[in-house]
């Protein structure tokens, strides 16, 4: 272990001495994450993220029982019916809600026909507003239409006595398939707002994606002490590869680790991002594993590449998908299903799920085991392959 | 090719000797890359206290006898032996008594002087004592004490040439590996490796070293092996080399090794 601790002690040491490293790993993050909780949405604070939406049932079919029951199922989401009457109080006048959800006359009534049902969202321009539009929007596009039509038909009949016939459910289905169109649109209508702190979505999702970016500095290195003979050096020293790789990677992890703790702390401390008590642990395992993950991937990468030239483009398009897709840029859980599950694939992915699940939905640890054990398992992996594939020398 | 050349599968000069109490023992060493054979049935043996000149042009199969010989690689097949201990099964004891000094500048530039001898002292495991006292010591050698808190970077090619020669020592091998050690320096700087090298040797260490400057194989070797595309084409004392030249090669007398050397490796261009 003292190898390890020689090797991680020389890179922190170089690190030490170069002030443009310093300035890319710390400074620069921490400059975008406050330009940018400023400018998008003014850095508002709520605290935990929990949003009521106003639903006013002019419709009171499955259809739209089925619909709110997705809605609810979304964490942090309340739903409060009332008038339309009220609703727009609330939203226009009161500006206390972000906006409200119409289910329209008829709107079940179309979907049991097979027929392609609307509803309206009437929101305010704020942030409460965009994630009202958003949430329903991402509920309405995986919706299924065939299930949801099957369901209705099976309950309209049995509502009026009638015998359910599969085999004319399933002709609808097929015909509504066929036109391809989705089963309910959303029809925005601007309308005053909810909020939830911004730094509670800016802060990880940049330190996560920053975490990434940071890996051109342990390939880089790697990198380098290959051209520079320092590793062929080391590899006929008593110095074992495992040691080697482990020094190396502990360094890269202790910066990423650090890199996002300060960020956190700074959004926490200065900005109310939501980090207390209740789940401070959780964030820390969070961090904890997401630096391991990245550090891994990092290791991998320099193992596979073989010029520091050729790692860059990658790295960089590794960070910049794995943000817009992971959740670093917007909250995952606007994006559609399809980039939900696609994103399964990046780190952030995982990463923001349970940053936003502590830090914006107040969900408690054993929620966010999850992610945590998959940064694990994918740090794991990523661990794995660079063993493999890591040419140190023939004999270590 | 000139006249004068001879190819060099057509001269074997002197067969390696065998020593009772070899440092180095190497046999019928063979790597292959692929198809090529990098090292073709090279043979040599090296006693303590001796400077042994690896020579032959770029590509010759000098660094990759050296990195089998230094452990970095396996041999195809063939046997190397160093105070005893096989290459192929004792590689992390073998680690512990070499000293490998690479032809690059194998070291960290970011780092001071004394921080580049710490860490590589740290990594043969030398406790706090024996590292200051052994890092003193080779840094007053080399001359690099006074500057030991500079950053390498801020060095001149010589002290950084010292500097990678004292990191190559920093675990008092018993066998030293020389890769052009004065490529690039200075005459202070090359006197001053010069000493280091004798000094070596009044130690009883065993040296292999490589050179493109025939004047200092001829200076510093007590012994002089030539390499060609692979194969060992010449061994023997500065003398040996030069007597049995002088026997074969019947077109001119050699003047000196760098006459042998052409020679027998011809005067073909040998990019690499």
């Amino acid at each position: 272990m003292l190898k390890v601790w020689a090797v991680f002690k020389r890179e922190m040491l170089e690190l030490a001495k170069s002030p443009m490293a310093f300035v890319w790993t710390l400074a620069l993050p921490i400059v975008l994450i406050l330009l940018v909780g400023q400018l998008s949405f003014g850095g508002s604070s709520d605290g935990k993220f929990a949003i009521s939406i106003p639903v006013v049932m002019q419709d009171n079919g499955t259809g739209t029982q089925q619909f709110i029951g997705v809605l609810k199922q979304i964490p942090g989401v309340t739903l409060e019916e009332m008038s339309l009457d009220n609703a727009k109080q609330h939203v226009e006048t009161k500006s206390d809600r972000g906006g409200y959800i119409l289910f329209p006359v008829g709107f079940s009534q179309a979907i049991a026909g097979g027929q392609q049902a609307s509803l309206n969202v009437v929101t305010d321009t704020g942030t409460g507003g965009q994630i009202i539009r958003s949430l329903v929007q991402s509920v309405a596009d995986r919706f299924n239409t065939t299930h949801l039509l099957v369901t209705a038909l099976a309950q309209q009949a049995q509502q009026n006595n009638q015998t359910f016939d599969p085999q004319i459910a399933s002709q609808q289905a097929i015909t509504l398939q066929q036109n391809n169109k989705p089963a309910v649109t959303v029809v925005a209508q601007n309308a005053g707002g909810a909020s939830f702190n911004t730094f509670d979505q800016v802060a990880p999702g940049y330190a996560t994606m920053f975490i990434i970016l940071g890996l051109s500095g342990l390939i880089g290195s790697v990198m380098s002490e290959r051209t520079r003979g320092t590793m062929s050096r080391l590899a006929v020293m008593p110095l074992p590869k495992w040691a080697y790789m482990t020094g190396k990677m502990l360094a890269q992890f202790v910066i990423g680790f650090a890199q996002v703790v300060i960020m956190l702390g700074i959004a926490a401390i200065f900005f109310k991002a939501h980090i207390n008590g209740d789940n401070i642990l959780g964030i820390f395992l969070l961090i904890l594993t997401l630096s391991f993950a990245a550090t891994a991937l990092g290791m991998l990468l320099a193992s596979i590449f073989k010029t520091e030239g050729a790692s860059r483009p990658i790295v960089t398009l590794i960070a910049l998908i794995g943000s817009l897709v992971g959740g670093s840029w917007f909250p995952i859980w606007l994006l559609p299903e399809w980039v939900q599950q696609v994103s399964k694939v990046t780190i952030n992915s995982w990463a923001m799920q349970g940053f936003n699940g502590l830090m914006i939905f107040g969900q408690s640890l054993s929620t966010v085991l999850v992610d945590v054990v998959a940064l694990a398992i994918y740090g794991a992996i990523c661990l794995l392959l660079a063993i493999r594939f890591f040419r140190y020398s023939e004999t270590a | 090719m000139s006249e004068n050349s001879l190819k060099a599968s057509q001269v074997i000069i002197s067969a390696p000797i065998v020593f009772e109490s070899s440092m180095v023992v190497a046999r019928n060493l063979v790597k292959k890359f692929g198809q090529r054979s990098a090292v073709n049935d090279v043979s040599l043996e090296i006693q303590p206290g001796e400077v042994f000149g690896l020579l032959g042009p770029n590509g010759a199969g000098k660094s990759t006898t050296i990195n089998m010989l230094s452990t970095y690689l396996q041999p195809t097949s063939g046997t190397v032996t160093i105070n005893g201990l096989d290459t192929k099964k004792n590689s992390a004891q073998i680690k512990q008594i070499i000293g490998v000094i690479p032809q690059e500048l194998a070291i960290y530039e970011v780092n001071t002087c004394e921080e580049n001898m710490n860490f590589y002292a740290e990594i043969f495991g030398l406790k706090a004592a024996a590292r200051k006292e052994r890092v003193e010591s080779l840094l007053t050698k080399v001359g690099l004490w006074d500057r030991r808190k500079d950053q390498v970077k801020k060095f001149s090619g010589g002290m950084k040439r010292r500097l990678n020669i004292a990191v190559g020592l920093i675990n008092d091998p018993l066998f030293v590996m020389m890769d052009e050690p004065t490529v690039g320096v200075d005459p202070q700087s090359r006197q001053s490796i010069y000493e280091i090298i004798a000094d070596l040797k009044a130690q009883g260490k065993a040296i292999l070293y490589t050179t493109q400057y025939m004047e200092e194989a001829e200076q510093l070797c007590d012994r002089i092996a030539i390499i060609d595309n692979g194969r060992l084409i010449a061994q023997g004392t500065l003398d040996e080399l030069l007597t049995l030249s002088e026997k074969r090669i019947v077109i001119e007398k050699p003047r000196g090794l760098a006459q042998v050397f052409l020679q027998l490796t011809g005067h073909e261009f040998r990019d690499e």
